[in-house]
């Protein structure tokens, strides 16, 4: 079955008295792999399990494919969901697992062993039907709660946090094999994470989620480059802070601060393409530069790179390093504020460097969004 | 080797024995008269050993036999109606969402509280006005009473162990509540309710003083033989019957410990 368009209009949810979905809308196209980003609390799992039916909506509507679901039972909504604890039921075989919604769909025996063969063999299980889900290993119960899921053929899939239990190493293989499966099968799929990585390589478009409202929606590019406010900038790990002065004028700005060498101009993004500082909410005064570690370089301090346009200098000594794989994590000090970036090779500890960012790097939020956002998350 | 050693070694052995003595004595004690035909004081063992009394017990025209057949329908009744009870009420308690609930836990534990004379006495006289006493149907439902408590503790904790999310995943997948009962929390929850008739069916045949006032004279169940078979004396007669009421006793050990997760005792009463 291809996938369905899901519609939420205005959705409510609360547990007890306290609010958890506040007037959430959003619209999925059929065949779409959306990703919903929150961290824990935020309201991203009530608002699955309000689409699967176990939450009961206060108000607001689901559609899925133009039909009102809000009052439908779990059962007849037709979503096949996994879970986090993948709930195989552990007095049942494995093909006894995948092929339970099969036999409630009064297929006959021959069509369910078809059926549960067949998506066996499309999540790598082949051979393992008569095995007890008790017996295996997270990774191939991950594969089993998958399986049940694609069985029924769904035109929508949940996955709530479907990785969390799986080590790195098979994590990493099960994103691409999920996504692959996904484009291939053009199941309309909503993924529930906290993992912004997960989220960004996976999904065709990211919702963030923040105490049970939408942040920001867009392409995981959108979201991790040109993010709306500054809560969305910390959670995408844009987490360098910079307090600076800001002044705009025809599409450009000009920012200084203690720690900066006099003032810089830098371009305005435009929307158009035409790269520049990120900064939805332009207001001259004080105001906050976000970026991530790795958007920053460094070099050796003397060789100036003061003739350069578009880019932002300044001047600072190493205060640690640690090794992360690829790059060496550098604390850089500047001023009163220390900054994590990201080099090639380890520099010395107390070395003079000079710190650039490129304009297309920098998100500009004003400070009082920004305090605001810090205590929230405090 | 030292002294102390020695004596320590003694001091073991001379425990093991008095615990060996305290549990095996009184059932080594049974079993010898069991098999005895004549044995009397001052004789350390039987002077005559045999295994007529046990033709006796078994005879068809025996009282025995009756009592037996009695004591196995009264049990498997009272188990009947004990699971008819203890399935919804360890299903509505089980899952938290009943006020009052650990009143209700409370509440099937009060029959125990009481001394069982005073309860039963009374019992006894309500039965009467009901037209009750010496019905097989008054003796299950004072066995009832006895056995509910376990068996509605039990089977909630056994309930309540069932995980939600695989619930969820059932009616996901497109079962209705009732299918979602049958193919999963029904057997999910199993063990410990099979657990739970083990435990009644064992209350309702070694029941004594609930049959005693309920059930007599009409009603003779094996505890009764066996009361009125030592009162008399006759002790060969009251050992067999005690030999038989162990044979589900040592059963059941084997049972729970096969049936009985430890998560699911973990949350008995809570």
């Amino acid at each position: 079955m291809p996938g369905l368009p899901v519609e939420l209009e205005a959705v409510d949810t609360y547990y007890g008295d306290l609010r958890i979905l506040k007037s959430i809308s959003l619209s999925i196209a059929g065949g779409e792999f959306t990703a919903l980003l929150g961290a824990s609390g935020c309201g991203k799992t009530t608002l699955l399990r309000a689409l699967a039916g176990f939450v009961p909506l206060r108000k607001g509507r689901i559609l899925i494919g133009g039909n009102d679901i809000s009052d439908l039972p779990p059962e007849k909504r037709g979503m096949a969901m996994m879970f986090q604890s993948y709930a195989l039921w552990p007095h049942m075989n494995v093909a006894r697992n995948i092929g339970y919604g099969l036999v409630l769909r009064r297929l006959n025996r021959k069509a369910v062993k078809r059926r549960v063969d067949e998506v066996m063999e499309l999540v790598g299980l082949e051979g393992f039907g008569e095995r007890r889900v008790t017996e295996l290993s997270g990774g191939q119960r991950q594969r089993v709660a998958l399986a049940r899921a694609l069985a029924i053929n769904p035109p929508i899939l949940l996955l709530d946090e479907p990785l969390s239990n799986l080590d790195a190493r098979i994590r990493h293989n099960m994103r691409l094999e999920i996504r692959s499966l996904q484009k291939r099968l053009g199941i309309t799929t909503i993924l529930v994470t906290h993992d912004q990585e997960e989220a960004l390589s996976m999904a065709d478009r990211v919702i963030i989620l923040d105490q049970g409202e939408i942040a920001q929606t867009g392409t995981p590019e959108d979201v991790y480059h040109r993010p709306v406010s500054p809560f969305v900038a910390h959670f995408v790990g844009a987490d360098n802070s910079l307090p600076v002065h800001a002044q705009f004028a025809n599409g450009t700005v000009t920012l200084s601060a203690p720690e900066l060498d006099g003032e810089t101009r830098l371009p305005l993004a435009d929307g158009n393409g035409n790269e520049g500082v990120n900064a939805p909410n332009p207001i001259d005064g004080p105001m906050v530069a976000l970026f991530h570690s790795e958007a920053a370089t460094l070099s050796a301090s003397g060789r100036s790179h003061r003739a350069e346009e578009s880019c932002l200098l300044a001047n600072g000594t190493v205060s640690q390093s640690s090794y992360l794989g690829k790059v060496y994590r550098h604390g850089v000090a500047i001023g009163a504020h220390e900054f994590l970036i990201d080099h090639h090779r380890r520099l010395k500890t107390g070395d003079d460097v000079q710190l650039r960012i490129e304009a297309a790097a920098l998100n500009l939020f004003p400070k009082s969004e920004s305090s605001a956002t810090a205590t929230q998350r405090g | 080797m030292s002294v102390s050693q020695v004596f320590g070694g003694v001091l073991r052995g001379l425990i093991l024995g008095l615990i060996a003595f305290a549990i095996f004595g009184p059932i080594a004690n049974m079993l010898l008269w069991t098999v005895a035909e004549v044995w009397y004081y001052p004789h350390k063992l039987p002077l005559e050993w045999g295994f007529s009394f046990w033709e006796r017990v078994f005879r068809p025209q025996g009282n025995a036999r009756l009592s037996l057949v009695n004591s196995i329908f009264i049990a498997l009744l009272t188990v009947v109606v004990s699971l008819a009870i203890a399935i919804p009420a360890g299903l509505a308690l089980g899952r938290g969402r009943l006020p009052f609930r650990s009143l209700f836990l409370l509440l099937f534990l009060l029959p125990q509280a009481f001394p069982s004379l005073a309860v039963h006495m009374n019992i006894a006289r309500i039965f009467y006005s009901l037209g009750l006493n010496g019905t097989y149907a008054g003796v299950v439902l004072v066995h009832t009473i006895q056995g509910l408590v376990f068996s509605v503790w039990i089977s909630t904790a056994a309930f309540a162990a069932v995980d939600r999310e695989l619930e969820e995943a059932a009616r996901n997948m497109g079962a209705g509540p009732f299918r979602v009962f049958q193919t999963v929390t029904l057997p999910l929850a199993l063990p410990g309710i099979l657990a739970s008739a083990i435990f009644v069916f064992l209350i309702s045949l070694d029941e004594f003083t609930g049959t005693y006032f309920v059930g007599v004279p009409d009603i003779t169940t094996l505890p009764l033989l066996l009361f009125t078979a030592s009162m008399e004396g006759n002790y060969q007669i009251a050992s067999i019957t005690a030999l038989i009421l162990l044979i589900p006793s040592i059963a059941f050990m084997l049972a729970v410990e096969k049936f009985l997760k430890a998560e699911v005792l973990a949350k008995v009463g809570t």
